[in-house]
């Protein structure tokens, strides 16, 4: 905490709590966000140790981002303590040696990037991999990037991986499934920390059986892994007449595991929503299923979830990817959330079929949501407006049951995970389209034109500070609806009519 | 044998693998034989320090903590909870668990500070803001408007995922 801050608020009386300001610290550091948040109203003296306390702030960062179970009877307070503690160990850098590394990748290396981090495996001549580059771009001072580089090698040669750096841990999967088709043998899936290589479960492997059908010849191999907090998802890639098929299941208690499968072709996105819910999309059409991962009693053996994901809702949309990478929508159940339009700092023009709106958590923070029209999101009432890409004009209180999501930070660029979560505090907000496939025509179109991403905004920005270097017009602060935004240091923002344009910088490669 | 004197005057005599659990006292001793003057512990009186004796002694049988490896996450570093008997231990009126949590943060003991923190955190819990000021006799301090924002705060918490 800030010298500032304790002269601030020197002299509380408090009767019966005559703690030191670092004990309260720690026994906040026992409570849920919610209660967090509750206990901000409870005395000035609270509320100023809660909003100036890094540490504080960040374990409501980390339940707004999904990192830790918000449901506490599943993963307790101290349990949420300890992926924080393991997360600012990777943020330390701990035990990791960096080292200097040729900027251009090898031809035989697999380059993937997720966040701010960027991933090198480098594939030896059975095309199997033990060695893996990780990459931490640093934020931009000056034109160029800085990295840290530095190298995991695995105990076991691994044929793929998937990342998930905002909780620092990377999934490897063995090689010996999928590719030699070798029927019945169970998955075998290594989750390991970036930072230091090592396994971060009590076992050294996740095994999974095969989803395996009486027709399939082979098992079918994996396309991909997706995370939300402890949730992994595995999809596997089937031929489309095969269906599309699922394995979800908790990585840090692996008891229960629920296959989800479609009979018809393959959804062109899958996503984990929640802690209990996944989108699939096929189409203009996106659906939400709810899974359960309780654990049942049957002690450590995993087990197969008697019950199989049940569909909540399908929602159609106006144009098609709608979920793409730079914008995962994500929904809760309905009936969940019961939100204020009232409260909300931004609306959005109802006939775009989806607006956005932001509540004010405190502390910087802000909870992003996207309201979908309701018309547009009852299976057993799908519109029957013709498919033109305009949604009805429905008044704006008609609106109906709001079915929002977090944003994570990255997608809004609010939190750079890998930084010292100190740093967080006063990131600025950065405001993004909604619509994903306008941005990519956007971007793709920029690119064309000279190489600079340019990011339409749906409503004018208003500038506040501008100025002009060697002729160009350079803003350096800018307000959208109430939303201030700070230009970052080494990135220049020009302003259009109602465009906003930068270079394309490392950082929105992705 | 280690012995202590507290802030009235009450001295106490336990084994040293009880004493050691006090990071302080373990500090104080510097791990050689017997101690031949009372170690000096003004920041705690006879109640609470019979209070964390009680602690130490049925927790002179824990394992060390585990020395694990660098990026380990926490999780593994501690698992040891509150059993049945800690949260029978705790289970004591506010006043002596505030005392009880000074003198753990004073004496270094890591577990018991833990044990009372997380009490206090557990008492406070699904309770209103106004329910706390109250279990904690609390004046507020706040102006109207800001009671008011408090009052969107509260809207916040309950919209945080209920």
């Amino acid at each position: 905490m800030s010298g500032e801050m304790r002269t601030m608020i020197g002299d509380f009386p408090l009767p019966s709590l005559g703690l030191p300001e670092e004990l309260y610290e720690k026994i906040f550091a026992h409570l849920d966000a919610k209660t967090l948040l509750r206990c901000q109203s409870v005395c000035r003296y609270f509320h100023t140790i809660i909003s100036s306390s890094p540490l504080l702030q960040y374990l409501i960062e980390l339940e707004i981002a999904g990192l830790v179970d918000i449901h506490g009877a599943k993963l307790p307070v101290a349990e949420s303590l300890s992926h924080l503690l393991a997360h600012q160990d990777l943020c330390n850098y701990n035990g990791v040696k960096f080292h200097e590394i040729d900027s251009t990748p090898k031809s035989d290396c697999i380059q993937s990037v997720y966040g701010n981090m960027i991933f090198r495996a480098y594939s030896r001549q059975d095309r199997m991999t033990d060695t893996i580059d990780v990459g931490h771009i640093q934020p931009m001072t000056g034109k160029t990037p800085s990295i840290k580089w530095w190298t995991i090698k695995t105990r076991l040669p691994f044929t793929s991986y998937y990342a998930h750096p905002s909780q620092g841990i990377l999934a490897l999967k063995n090689p010996y499934w999928g590719s030699d088709r070798q029927d019945g043998a169970p998955l075998m899936i290594q989750i390991i920390s970036i930072a230091t290589g090592r396994p971060v479960t009590n076992d050294e492997f996740l095994t999974i059986p095969q989803p395996l059908r009486e027709r399939d010849r082979w098992s079918p191999d994996v396309l991909h892994v997706y995370f939300h907090g402890s949730v992994m998802a595995i999809s596997f890639l089937n031929s489309p007449s095969d269906g599309f098929r699922a394995a979800i299941l908790n990585w840090r208690r692996p008891r229960t595991i629920v296959y989800f499968e479609v009979a018809r072709g393959w959804p062109f996105v899958f996503a984990l929503a929640s802690e209990s819910t996944f989108v699939t999309q096929d189409g203009i059409e996106v659906a939400l299923h709810s899974f359960d991962l309780s654990e049942s009693d049957t002690g450590d053996s995993m087990s197969e979830s008697p019950t199989p994901p049940t569909h909540i809702a399908t929602f159609l949309f106006p144009e098609t990817n709608f979920l793409s990478r730079r914008l995962i929508f994500m929904f809760s159940p309905p009936g969940d959330n019961a939100y204020d339009p009232s409260s909300c700092l931004f609306k959005e023009d109802p006939t775009q079929g989806y607006y956005l709106f932001s509540i004010d958590l405190g502390g910087g923070y802000r909870k992003f949501s996207v309201v979908v029209r309701e018309s547009a999101f009852r299976v057993e009432n799908v519109p029957s407006v013709p498919h033109t890409g305009q949604p009805p004009r429905i008044p704006w209180p008609q609106w109906g049951p709001q079915h929002s999501r977090w944003f994570t930070h990255s997608e809004l660029g609010v939190i750079q995970p890998l930084l010292r979560y100190g740093s967080h505090m006063a990131s600025p907000t950065r405001i993004i389209d909604l619509n994903p496939l306008r941005v990519a025509r956007d971007a793709q179109r920029a690119n064309a034109m000279g190489g600079s991403e340019e990011i339409k905004f749906v409503k004018t920005p208003s500038v506040i500070r501008r100025g002009s270097v060697f002729g160009e017009d350079i803003v350096s602060e800018l307000s959208y609806g109430s939303y201030p935004y700070t230009v970052p240091p080494g990135r220049r923002v020009t302003a259009g009519d109602h465009w906003i344009s930068w270079p394309r910088g490392i950082s929105h490669a992705f | 044998m280690v012995t202590v004197v507290v802030s009235d005057g009450v001295t106490f005599t336990m084994e040293q693998d009880v004493a050691f659990q006090c990071g302080l006292i373990a500090d104080f001793a510097g791990g050689g034989g017997d101690q031949e003057e009372p170690i000096p512990i003004q920041a705690v009186n006879s109640t609470v320090m019979r209070k964390v004796i009680e602690y130490c002694e049925h927790h002179r049988n824990d394992p060390p903590q585990p020395e694990v490896p660098e990026g380990t996450p926490l999780e593994r570093k501690d698992r040891r909870g509150r059993d049945a008997w800690d949260k029978q231990f705790i289970q004591v009126e506010q006043e002596l668990l505030f005392e009880i949590i000074l003198a753990a943060n004073y004496l270094n003991i890591k577990p018991l500070l833990d044990l009372g923190c997380s009490q206090v955190a557990e008492m406070m819990k699904g309770k209103t803001p106004a329910e706390i000021q109250q279990m904690f006799n609390i004046v507020n301090g706040f102006t109207a408007d800001e009671e008011a924002q408090n009052g969107e705060g509260e809207e916040k918490a309950r919209n945080l995922n209920s």
